[in-house]
């Protein structure tokens, strides 16, 4: 669930994510290049360099007008962000489970 | 002195309690969701980029938080008719997810809604007159007053009439839509604080003076945040005709010379801190010697045009009124247990007032799911004149209950879990969003207060315990106040991961106010709770007689608590 320790030994990766401009909801850039709603679909940058990069491109398109917040960050390959803060952007508020994007 | 030239359509029925609006209300409210609307086409559309955009969004009480948009609503000096109210449950039910949240400083949040909507949600809000301006940016915010308006016994003036008077003169008012920072004021008209007085960029307590005429009590360059500070008096026999003048000028002083380049520095507390509240002072009477003060007088025919548009409360003699509660305290020991923490008296000796704990053990403190809300309008319109009022500390308050009906109105409110005990105990727990849902937090306070609830539920336990407050803040801006409770406790961020400080000793009110020391070093989630169980089992071992915790943690300082939690850590 949201919340766990970070989970020793496994392989950092980072994710594109952003709040819809329509809605505020988050959302994981895909490897198909659209936005899903969860952080499984989410396209897996192996380093930090080449997530930047890949924003700085997004900037240049028209689909950056309909984003907020684009930013990158840090997971594990279990699809787990590192901080608090990305694991309740991915998994809604703990205090409504039933928000998760999975159950939705 | 335009806003104030409203006529009064004298004899329909009007929302007691607050102001009701008039045509001229309506046409601004429906000017101003216009422009918003077109705002937000302009940036659905490209023509304007986010950051032109967010100042408008602000505006209009739109926050971009972790999940989504949160809208803020405000509610007048804490007041809602039972139409409001029911208004509320609407946008809850049919624009969000079924809930909303009552706030520290009498707002309601929503935390999901959807940006293309809100020009309509503001359109049904306006249809029950409630708007969401003031409830950001570097203005003068909502003003807020003691919930116990118009029914505590050592009330001199009604608040809420001045506080609608400052709400029109602050709404549009030129010079102040750009301040240096936001600015927060609170009114009480009784002497007695129930406000926390001292923690507003400007607190106003009513006194009588030496010829038995009411005066305010001015406090101003209070707050909490980074660095929070208790207020000070500026002046303490202000004559209620001249409140408009003396704020000006007070305020204008601020804009004058308040810091515009430095976040941390801009609110007035630090400028008072930095000039001296002597030298503050003199500015201000200077300005407002130099004002033409007629212009600015409250005179009797604009008090009495805003007066006229309040809803006055029909308070009728009851036979037997209180016979009947105490026949009915005697015969339930849970209503009882109720009426112990739960009501306060009314001015009127037949009736009473009632606070409605959002603190169910189990759930988040403040939120209200849409069929309470639609519940308790239903039950303000039977049993308490159709005015319901919102708290500082998250609760919601029924003012004007009739002593004979609040046992059948207790068991109404029992059914859609309205009737929870804790006033003012343990459980009633002031509690920000946190990390759950605000973007500056740096931890989650929910969970804590959650957690906090469920250790101490058993409602003898908490009866042991007696009056005690705590507030969980998820940073240092301190919405729930952690700074001055009795027990704070505040979130911070080690490498991305959630930490907790706890705070002692805090207090919120006038004479005692104080602020909190820190305990010593953050600890996990795991650790404040035992930490907090282990502080309370601490001061029942050394309470003496009847001691509130404040008490005791008074006559014993913090060391001995900071070793409890900490010498065997
Ligand atoms: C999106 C959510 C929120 C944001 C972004 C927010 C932001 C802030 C900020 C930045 C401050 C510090 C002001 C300063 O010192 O200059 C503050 C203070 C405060 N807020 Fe909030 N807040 C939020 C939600 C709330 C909620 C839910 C409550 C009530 C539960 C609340 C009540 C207050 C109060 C009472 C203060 C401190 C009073 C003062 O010193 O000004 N706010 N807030
Ligand atoms: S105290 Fe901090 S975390 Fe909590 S609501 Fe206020 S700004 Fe957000």
């Amino acid at each position: 669930m949201v919340v766990q320790n970070k989970q020793a030994n496994q392989s950092e990766y980072y994710v594109l994510t952003a709040n819809r401009l329509l809605d505020g909801r988050v959302v994981w850039f895909t490897s198909q290049e659209y936005w899903g709603i969860m952080i499984e679909e989410a396209h897996l940058f192996s380093n930090k360099e080449e997530a930047e990069q890949k924003i700085q491109q997004i900037i240049q398109t028209d689909s950056a007008r309909f984003l907020i917040d684009l930013h990158c960050t840090e997971i594990r390959n279990t699809f787990l962000p590192t901080t608090t803060r990305e694991k309740i952007r991915a998994f809604g508020p703990s205090n409504h489970p039933e928000f998760n994007p999975r159950s939705i | 002195m335009n806003h104030f030239s409203h006529i009064s359509d004298s004899n329909t029925s009007k929302a007691i309690g607050r102001y009701n609006y008039n045509d001229v209300d309506f046409e601004f409210l429906t000017e101003r969701i216009n422009q918003f609307r077109s705002q937000i086409k302009r940036r659905l559309n490209g023509e304007l980029t986010e950051d032109e955009f967010k100042p408008f969004r602000l505006m209009n009480g739109v926050y971009l938080q972790l999940n989504s948009y949160m809208l803020r609503v405000a509610i007048p000096y804490g007041t809602l008719s039972s139409k409001m109210l029911r208004g509320l449950a609407y946008i809850a039910r049919y624009y969000d997810r079924g809930y909303g949240h009552f706030t520290t400083r009498q707002n309601i949040q929503f935390h999901w809604t959807k940006l293309e909507e809100v020009p309509d949600i503001l359109t049904y809000l306006a249809s029950v007159e409630l708007h969401t301006i003031q409830t950001s940016g570097n203005c003068i915010r909502n003003i807020t007053s003691d919930e116990f308006a118009g029914v505590a016994q050592d009330e001199i003036l009604d608040p809420r009439i001045y506080a609608e008077i400052m709400r029109q003169w602050s709404t549009l008012h030129p010079e102040f839509s750009f301040l240096p920072r936001k600015f927060k004021i609170a009114i009480s008209g009784s002497s007695n604080d129930r406000i926390a007085v001292c923690f507003y960029d400007i607190g106003i307590l009513t006194c009588l003076n030496k010829q038995n005429k009411p005066v305010f009590e001015i406090w101003v360059g209070g707050g909490l945040g980074r660095i929070p500070i208790k207020g000070k008096i500026i002046r303490n026999d202000l004559p209620p005709e001249h409140l408009l003048a003396y704020l000006e000028a007070i305020i204008r002083v601020y804009n004058l010379h308040g810091s515009r380049n430095n976040l941390y520095k801009s609110r007035i507390k630090i400028l008072i801190e930095n000039l001296g509240i002597d030298n503050y002072r003199e500015q201000v009477e200077k300005e407002f010697q130099a004002m033409d003060l007629d212009q600015y007088r409250l005179s009797n025919d604009i008090m009495t045009s805003i007066q006229e548009n309040f809803g006055q409360p029909n308070l009728v003699d009851v036979p037997n009124a209180s016979e009947t509660l105490k026949k009915h305290r005697q015969e339930n020991q849970a209503f009882n247990q109720w009426v112990n923490h739960n009501s306060y008296p009314h001015f009127h000796k037949d009736y009473i007032a009632t606070i409605i704990s959002l603190k169910n053990i189990g759930e988040t403190p403040g939120d209200m799911t849409a069929d309470q809300m639609d519940a308790l309008a239903d039950l303000a319109e039977e049993y308490s004149l159709g005015e319901i009022r919102v708290t500082h500390l998250q609760n919601l308050v029924l003012g004007h209950v009739r002593k004979d009906q609040l046992y059948v109105l207790w068991q109404a409110l029992q059914k859609h879990h309205l009737a929870v005990p804790n006033q003012g105990l343990i459980t009633d727990i002031v509690c920000c969003p946190g990390l759950d849902y605000c973007a500056l937090a740096n931890a989650r306070s929910i969970s804590i207060a959650k957690k906090i609830m469920s250790l101490f539920q058993d409602i003898h336990l908490q009866e042991k315990i007696g009056p005690l407050n705590i507030g969980v803040d998820g940073c240092i801006n301190s919405c729930a106040h952690h700074h001055i409770m009795n027990i704070g406790v505040l979130g911070v961020n080690k490498k991305g991961e959630e930490f907790y400080q706890i705070k002692l000793g805090g207090f919120s009110y006038k004479n005692n106010a104080t602020i909190g020391s820190i305990l010593g070093a953050a600890l996990t989630m795991e650790e404040v709770i035992e930490a907090i169980r282990k502080l309370i089992n601490f001061y029942l071992e050394q309470r003496q007689k009847n001691e509130y915790f404040i008490d005791t943690f008074n006559r014993l300082g913090i060391n001995p608590f900071k070793e409890i939690v900490y010498a065997s850590a």
